[in-house]
């Protein structure tokens, strides 16, 4: 599995040829697409109308980010808790790893978290002495077996029961070898009582956070399985993790976001569970952490918010842009070697991480705007991508020969009679080689197009040849 | 870390749009009964619907469900619950606790709001709530009042905001805990409660 995004044409060519993923891959369609059409179809507020709403809220957060992350601060200061800023992932690191030892801290449960993958906080964490766990079912099945995850949403989705029957018995060492674990209820039923010990025991708890209210100074999480909620109020400290672009201004923009959030995401009217997350418990509070501090992380957020790409922070990570994708549904997340795929990581993963290493992702896509359609905020992900073409083409990137190449085509592409000329030369040869056959299976070029498609063999005549015939013979 | 601080504030003043509002839109105006809604949506939800005459019928209404279910005879009820204070000794054979819910046993709460929209529980932290016990238990019975549901979330927003300050923890409830993280396939009781039963009163 490649864990870098530089080797995404050799790790997108094994995703297509490893079957088992194949196999996962094509629940996507009854998993997540029909779910999510259904939940639309059956809203009684029409998608396109609740939609431009969200996208109005998002921008409309975005162009008051400053005035509404201070607003945030104070709100979230004056409950008790406590604020720290991060430029980058290092600094992240650094802020959560001192406020757990300053705790003594030993433990630590999780929450799903996207932005703790982007930081890589687990391994940082390992590193210095402080055992992370995973409490989503899913992240916490790809953690036992040290992977990333394959989809933002559902993230252990690419695996089967037997896949997590083996994870289990491997790591679960002082559960009978004997146990029944060969169905589904049998596996929950096992991660249930595991991670309860986890829960109860942890010294602090970690989250990420779908949303920040300003007027509140709140974090909202949304999750089916309520480890997220388990992480902050059992333990003493909860720290939440967020980007800066996470925040909406009111309960009531955050409360029109997560009805297109569950629908988009899983086609759910709403989660099991929505919660509102303002400091540490108050004095004579029955339960709650004692200790409350949200991390925000820049992370190249605020130079995006400067760029033409701007709008990849409208990004509410439902994630139907890559159940919606061909190229993501083809290949599956982990062939993007980002952390986040499909889609959105061709737009947002530059950003993040830089087009030298990302070059890939945004020439990874046809365009086919599937992913526009289906965004809940209407983000226009391909001018994004297209953005980062530009962008990679200007600065050189990858190569001198890449850039060499696109130019002699573009010189080419801008001459019709050459153009022409070139192309009836190459259908004449290719129909030649195909023969008989309707298609062809091999070309002396291009070897790595055909090891998992077939080339359609030209037309006897061009559409540009026919058409010019047909309008002469129409011509009165 | 106020240098990271000063320096993000700064990057986002100087890169950001023009700064706009957020326009108004409205919600189309709620003609169902919130009521008839909201049990319609907790039953999709796979929540437990039993319909009681008042909060008095709690003892007697969970006892019955709990003998029918054959569920062991202890339920938990945090110290200064508001249900503490109802008839329990109609409940012949049932034992009170007030220590926190291990991930089998059964717990009572009482609920501040209902949404109708979703069929949603609503739960404020404080000294008689504690939001975790929401979580902690196999199955959870959650009375709330009739008079209580309101039509959307954005009520709820209404309160709070009109009010001092939010609770610590805001805990929306619709149904099971449940997962589809093993192929898809949803599965009942991840980590908080596999069954909850609502007992809506009055």
């Amino acid at each position: 599995m490649t864990t870098d995004a530089r080797d995404f044409p050799q790790a997108a060519r094994t995703a297509l040829q490893n079957a088992r993923l194949q196999g996962a891959l094509g629940h996507l369609k009854e998993g997540f697409q029909v779910r999510r059409a259904a939940a639309f179809a059956t809203f009684p507020i029409p998608f396109e109308s609740l939609r431009e709403q969200g996208r109005a809220i998002r921008e409309a957060a975005l162009s008051r980010l400053d005035e509404l992350l201070i607003q945030f601060e104070t709100n979230v200061r004056s409950a008790g808790g406590h604020v720290h800023w991060a430029r980058d992932a290092a600094e992240a690191r650094d802020v959560i790893t001192a406020l757990l030892k300053e705790r003594a801290a030993r433990s630590v449960t999780k929450g799903k978290s996207m932005v703790t993958e982007e930081i890589e906080l687990n391994a940082h964490l390992t590193a210095h002495g402080i055992d992370p766990i995973e409490t989503d079912l899913g992240e916490y099945i790809i953690q036992l077996r040290n992977e990333r995850p394959s989809h933002i949403v559902a993230p252990a989705f690419h695996l089967r029961r037997e896949d997590v029957e083996a994870s289990f018995r491997g790591k679960h060492e002082t559960l009978p070898p004997g146990r029944k674990l060969d169905d589904r209820p049998a596996l929950v039923a096992e991660a249930r009582a595991v991670l309860r010990q986890h829960f109860e025991s942890a010294d602090a708890g970690i989250t990420g956070a779908n949303f920040l209210v300003a007027e509140t100074g709140t974090a909202i999480i949304v999750t089916n399985e309520g480890n997220g909620d388990l992480t902050r109020l059992l333990p003493r400290t909860h720290i939440v993790v967020a980007g800066i672009e996470k925040i909406v201004p009111r309960l009531e923009d955050a409360s029109i976001l997560l009805r297109l959030l569950t629908r988009s995401a899983t086609g759910q009217e709403i989660t099991s569970y929505v919660s509102f997350m303002s400091g540490p418990k108050r004095a004579g509070d029955a339960d709650g952490p004692e200790d409350f501090h949200v991390v925000l992380l820049d992370n190249g957020r605020s130079a995006l918010l400067a760029s033409p790409a701007r709008e990849v922070l409208h990004c509410i990570r439902c994630g139907a842009c890559m159940n919606h994708c061909p190229v993501y549904g083809a290949i599956g997340g982990h062939a993007y070697g980002a952390t986040y795929p499909g889609p959105l990581g061709a737009a947002l993963d530059p950003g993040l991480d830089g087009l030298a290493k990302t070059f890939h992702l945004p020439n990874a896509s046809s365009f086919c705007g599937r992913c526009e359609s289906v965004c809940p905020v209407k983000i226009p992900l391909t001018r994004i991508m297209r953005h980062w073409r530009n962008e990679s083409f200007a600065r050189g990137i990858p190569s001198p020969t890449f850039n060499a190449g696109l130019k002699l085509w573009s010189w080419v592409a801008l001459r019709p009679s050459l153009y022409g000329m070139a192309t009836r030369a190459a259908a004449k040869v290719m129909r030649r080689i195909a023969g008989r056959q309707k298609g062809l299976r091999s070309l002396p070029v291009l070897p790595g197009w055909f090891v998992v498609r077939d080339l359609a063999k030209p037309a006897a005549e061009s559409f540009q040849s026919q058409w010019k015939k047909r309008r002469a013979g129409n011509r009165p | 870390m106020n240098v990271a601080r000063e320096a993000i504030l700064q990057a986002i003043t100087r890169g950001r749009p023009a700064a706009r509002a957020v326009p108004d839109y409205r919600l189309p105006s709620w003609t169902a009964d919130p009521a008839a809604h909201f049990i319609a949506k907790a039953k999709a939800s796979v929540a437990h619907i039993h319909e009681i005459q008042s909060a008095g019928e709690v003892p007697a209404s969970i006892w019955s469900i709990m003998t029918e279910m054959r569920l062991p005879p202890r339920l938990h009820i945090p110290e200064m619950s508001p249900l503490k204070a109802l008839a329990w000794d109609r409940a012949p054979g049932l034992i009170l606790s007030a220590a926190p819910p291990d991930g089998n046993a059964c717990a009572a709460a009482a609920a501040d709001y209902g949404i109708a929209e979703t069929g949603t529980l609503v739960f404020l932290s404080g000294p008689r709530s504690p939001s975790s016990w929401h979580f902690r238990p196999g199955c959870e019975f959650a009375l709330v009042m009739r008079n209580s549901i309101v039509p959307r979330f954005e009520d709820i927003a209404a309160i709070l905001t009109a009010g001092p300050r939010m609770p610590a923890t805001l805990n929306l409830v619709t149904g099971p805990s449940r997962t589809a993280d093993i192929e898809q396939t949803i599965e009942l009781g991840a980590h908080g409660p596999r069954d909850v039963h609502i007992l809506i009163a009055g």
